[in-house]
């Protein structure tokens, strides 16, 4: 990691902000973990200055010494908090794209080349349920940070804050890590089923059929292909998975386009366009779409309806 | 793996090992406070073990409240305060209890745990011997994998948490010792303390009564302990000197309400002199017991016209003082007052003491014979030195003179005294301690309670005051010998009851033994006094001098070199927690890897060792069977289904020679 200017050195938004986000993993180190003593320490401090004062009233070095042997077993079970959380390294997990008023879930991975064990790690995240857990040594542990989703777009990760109060709750280390770790939020579905629009040159069918009933063949299964064609009497009797095809004439070519949504608000538009590509897609439909300096030329399948999401998520972005 | 952050005790486990420690570090109060306090919080605690296994116990607000009343009443019942030692150790006692019923979270765990540690604290207040201090060392300990049970939650196994808290212990220790020496002392107390009663403390009194020094006799508590620079003095010489003692009422002697001015002159002082420290122990009287005579001493003393040296203040913690004494010495002539009072007698001696004073004064007017006439008379009367003299109801000296005859030394010394005062011989009884047992292991002279005595001082023209010991011509193995406890009890001297006696006859082989244990312990204790409980403010500067500290500066920059050098110790120890070494393969294969890497060839992260190879050969073609033959080595040791030992000298031997 590159050293910091003195100006970066000395920013208190350091502390809690920590440094730029990096691609890589982040190895906690000195620069990067902060330490304060916590509530109970502060108790604790009160206890000992009493302690102190008795001590020195009764003239009793039995007492100074249980003073003095708590402040130092306080002391150095600061360093056992630095020790936990020194070396420790966050690097960024998979992530799938969400939908936006759904949960995103960051994955980071905690891993620990120390030969010893790493206890009560607490990791917190804006807006997320905070998670504990414990690293066993040279061991890797996933983390899962859930955030509810607003809107569309990428989700940065935001400050991930790395922390433990182990072993006595004294003192609190923490450290503030930046990861370059998004999250792809798709608009919100709409919530009413609208109608498809209507394909040009088929004025004649107001519909298209949702499901086609002419039964053309099999052929080989695909990844992305609908599970309600596989057929499953096939696969029942133990041969690979066998797609059941239906005709798909020009009237089955769904062409969704910007212009065909109505309104004027961008996101329900959009959330109208997800709808649409998700039900086509549920339909085993080939569709395209059209937005606004973005054409997706007909096709149907996992990747294409990812593809027409991400297009929608990140439209005039 | 995950446990929310809001659970206050990750398992039952944890928390009766919480309560274990309480109990633990609470039990010896037991010796110190009533036992009704004692069985209130033993109760409480009882009450909260069940309540881990029966929620339904949890007392409700209603019996709380009464509890907290009872645990008050129970306080003032006992001690009819609440402040002082006693008071306020119990009070906190029953708060602990208390607060143990009311444990609902982690913040509640944490009131306990330090009201835990406060309680330890108290303790010391009544005792602060080695036992004690190793054992709250180990309470300590517990308490704190309480913590680190609290926060490490139910993955951390009993003996990692054990362990944990005592690497924690042992790392503090450095640390608490620089604290203990360097961190700055203040005089205390800070602010009035409750006269708290003493009780059971075992010491001279400040009168003399049949029986006030010999109820010290069995008492083997040190009194103090003394370090002598040099040889110390024969045992015939171990007069330690205490009260003087010059008004009786016929029944007690007592001490006068003020001290007189010291209008005395100083002695003339001759031979050799002892110099040595005395360690005295709390005895809360202002007496300083040196060597008869001391000549200098600490200036906080004073010395009264009795040549007694006083503290300002009573002693109650553990003092030591530095005294040389001279065992020649001749004191200066007699004031009027000194000679009125030397003379006092409370009526007019019965017939047979003057008949018998007078048959002395008849054969030799001469003081120095009358003296030596008295001892005789000791010595040759059936006189007997005894702990258990019969009860004497009246007329306490001539009855013990003439008829019991049975005494113990304060019975001899006031007798002795009366004489002298009746032959008109100016005389005043000393009590002190008389011997005291070398100590081979520890090299100190140490007196204990057992050793109190009583003897005599007459005023002798140009010899001054010079001390008489009747005890002496009675018992003189006493004096030379000193007393022996334990011989006392075997002999059946002090016996006193038949049971006793049988269990001293079987101890005497063992008592050979129990002499050096007892010696070695004695030591202990005496070096624990004297570097651990006489540090105070005053040794602490004297020790920064020592170390040439003369300022807060010097003071501060030891205190921050120490505490960075223990801090630095711990560090290492805690902080090398390195992958452990690599596989060896792997090292060499590093090597290989490294000794391309110089010739040009890199292998990309991602390229597997067969992929690099193929590249390395194509691009090196001289190389190409010594870089196939070590990748292939590599892989076998690295992926093959059995390791042949002989691979990895093989791979070694040949990176080794491996040149591009």
């Amino acid at each position: 990691m590159a050293a910091l200017t003195l100006r970066e050195r000395l920013d208190p938004r350091r502390f809690f902000r920590g440094e730029k986000a990096t691609d890589s993993s982040i190895v906690l180190s000195h620069r990067r973990i902060f330490i304060v003593p916590s509530r109970p320490g502060f108790a604790l401090a009160l206890l000992l200055l009493i302690q102190w004062l008795t001590a020195i009233n009764y003239g009793n070095n039995l007492a100074f010494i249980l003073t003095f042997l708590l402040a130092a077993a306080a002391m150095s079970s600061m360093l056992y908090s630095y020790r936990n959380l020194s070396g420790l390294s966050v690097g960024a997990g998979k992530t799938n794209p969400v939908f936006a008023g759904d949960q995103a879930c960051f994955e980071l991975r905690l891993s620990n080349s120390a030969a010893l064990p790493r206890y009560a790690i607490g990791l917190k995240l804006k807006d997320a349920q905070p998670v504990r857990l414990d690293i066993p040594a040279e061991g890797n542990v996933p983390a899962l940070l859930r955030v509810k989703t607003e809107k569309r777009g990428w989700l940065d990760l935001d400050t991930v804050t790395v922390s433990t109060a182990f072993p006595l709750g004294l003192f609190y280390a923490w450290s503030p890590i930046n990861l370059k770790h998004r999250v792809l939020v798709y608009p919100r579905p709409a919530k009413d089923r609208p109608p498809f629009p209507l394909s040009e040159g088929d004025h004649a069918n107001n519909r298209p059929r949702i499901s086609s009933d002419d039964f053309q063949g099999f052929r080989a299964y695909q990844s992305g292909d609908p599970f309600k064609h596989i057929h499953w009497k096939s696969l029942a009797k133990g041969r690979d998975p066998q797609i059941k095809q239906y005709a798909s004439g020009e009237t089955e070519v769904l062409h969704l386009n910007w212009a065909d949504t109505p309104g004027t608000d961008t996101e329900a538009r959009l959330s109208r366009l997800c709808r649409w590509v998700l039900d086509a897609e549920q339909a085993g439909m080939r569709y395209s779409l059209s937005l606004p300096g973005t054409a997706i030329a007909q096709d149907h399948g996992a990747s294409h309806c990812r593809k027409c999401l991400k297009s929608l998520a990140l439209f005039d972005l | 793996m995950k446990t929310p952050a809001t659970s206050f005790m990750p398992d039952r486990t944890q928390e009766n090992l919480l309560l274990f420690s309480v109990f633990f570090i609470a039990a010896p109060h037991i010796l110190n406070l009533g036992e009704g306090i004692v069985l209130y919080f033993s109760l409480l605690a009882a009450w909260r073990l069940a309540l881990g296994y029966r929620p339904a116990l949890q007392p409700g607000r209603l019996l709380l409240f009464l509890l907290t009343l009872s645990g008050a009443a129970l306080v003032y019942v006992d001690y009819h305060r609440f402040y002082g030692r006693e008071a306020g150790a119990s009070l906190f006692l029953v708060g602990l209890g208390l607060k143990l019923m009311e444990m609902r979270n982690r913040r509640d765990v944490y009131l306990v745990v330090y009201l835990t540690f406060f309680v330890a604290l108290t303790q010391y207040l009544f005792s602060q011997s080695i036992p004690l201090a190793i054992y709250t060392l180990a309470a300590v300990g517990l308490l704190i994998s309480v913590l680190i049970g609290l926060n490490a939650g139910p993955v951390l196994s009993l003996k990692t948490q054990f362990k944990m808290a005592a690497s924690l212990v042992a790392q503090a220790l450095p640390v608490m010792v620089v604290l203990f020496v360097f961190f700055p002392r203040i005089a205390g107390p800070l602010w009035k303390l409750p006269d708290d009663p003493i009780s059971g403390k075992t010491g001279l009194s400040d009168t003399i009564e049949p029986g006030s020094v010999s109820r010290l006799a069995l008492s083997a508590e040190p009194a103090f302990r003394a370090d002598f620079e040099g040889e110390p003095p024969p045992p015939a010489e171990r007069y330690w000197r205490g009260p003087v003692f010059w008004r009786t009422d016929g029944k007690r002697w007592s001490l006068p309400s003020e001290q007189r001015r010291n209008d005395a002159q100083m002695p003339e002082f001759s031979g050799s002199a002892y110099r040595y420290t005395v360690t005295l122990e709390p005895h809360q009287k202002k007496w300083v017991f040196a060597l008869d005579l001391p000549k200098a001493f600490p200036g906080d003393l004073v010395q009264t016209p009795e040549y007694l040296l006083l503290t300002q203040q009573s002693i109650n913690e553990r003092r030591q003082y530095t005294i040389t004494s001279y065992p020649n010495y001749r004191t200066g002539g007699l004031s009027p007052t000194e000679l009125e009072q030397g003379l006092q007698l409370p009526e007019k001696p019965s017939t047979r003491v003057l008949r018998l004073v007078e048959r002395w004064q008849l054969s030799s007017p001469d003081p120095r014979d009358i003296v030596n006439k008295a001892l005789l008379h000791f010595q040759e009367e059936p006189f007997v030195y005894t702990l258990n003299p019969p009860p004497i109801r009246d007329k306490l000296v001539d009855t013990f003179l003439f008829e019991t005859r049975k005494g113990f030394c304060e019975h001899y010394a006031t007798a002795f005294v009366y004489l002298m005062r009746v032959a008109a011989i100016p005389a005043r009884v000393v009590t002190g301690y008389q011997g005291g047992q070398w100590n081979p292991v520890g090299k100190f002279l140490e007196v204990r309670q057992a050793d109190a005595h009583a003897w005599a001082e007459v005023w002798l023209a140009g010899q001054g005051w010079t001390r008489v010991d009747p005890t002496a011509a009675v018992a003189p193995h006493r004096i030379e010998q000193g007393i022996n406890l334990d011989q006392q009890v075997t002999d059946g001297e002090v016996s006193f009851n038949p049971v006793e006696r049988a269990l001293a006859d079987a101890a005497f082989d063992f008592r050979d033994w129990y002499d050096r244990a007892r010696l070695v312990w004695a030591s202990v204790d005496h070096a624990w006094n004297q570097w651990v409980l006489s540090y105070n403010p005053e040794n602490q500067k004297r020790f920064w001098e020592a170390l040439g500290i003369v300022d807060w500066r010097g003071v501060i920059s030891w205190l921050a070199a120490l505490l960075a050098l223990c801090g630095l110790l711990v560090g290492l120890w805690l902080l090398p927690r390195r992958k452990p070494k690599s596989d060896p393969a792997v090292a060499a294969y590093d090597r290989f890897l490294k000794k391309l890497a110089r010739g040009g060839l890199t292998k990309r992260t991602g390229e597997g060792p067969r992929d690099f190879a193929v590249r390395a050969a194509s691009e090196r073609p001289e190389a190409k069977e010594a870089i196939g033959a070590i990748t292939t080595l590599f892989l076998r040791i690295r992926y093959g289904r059995q390791a042949d030992p002989l691979d990895l000298d093989q791979l070694r031997q040949m990176v080794k020679s491996f040149r591009i």
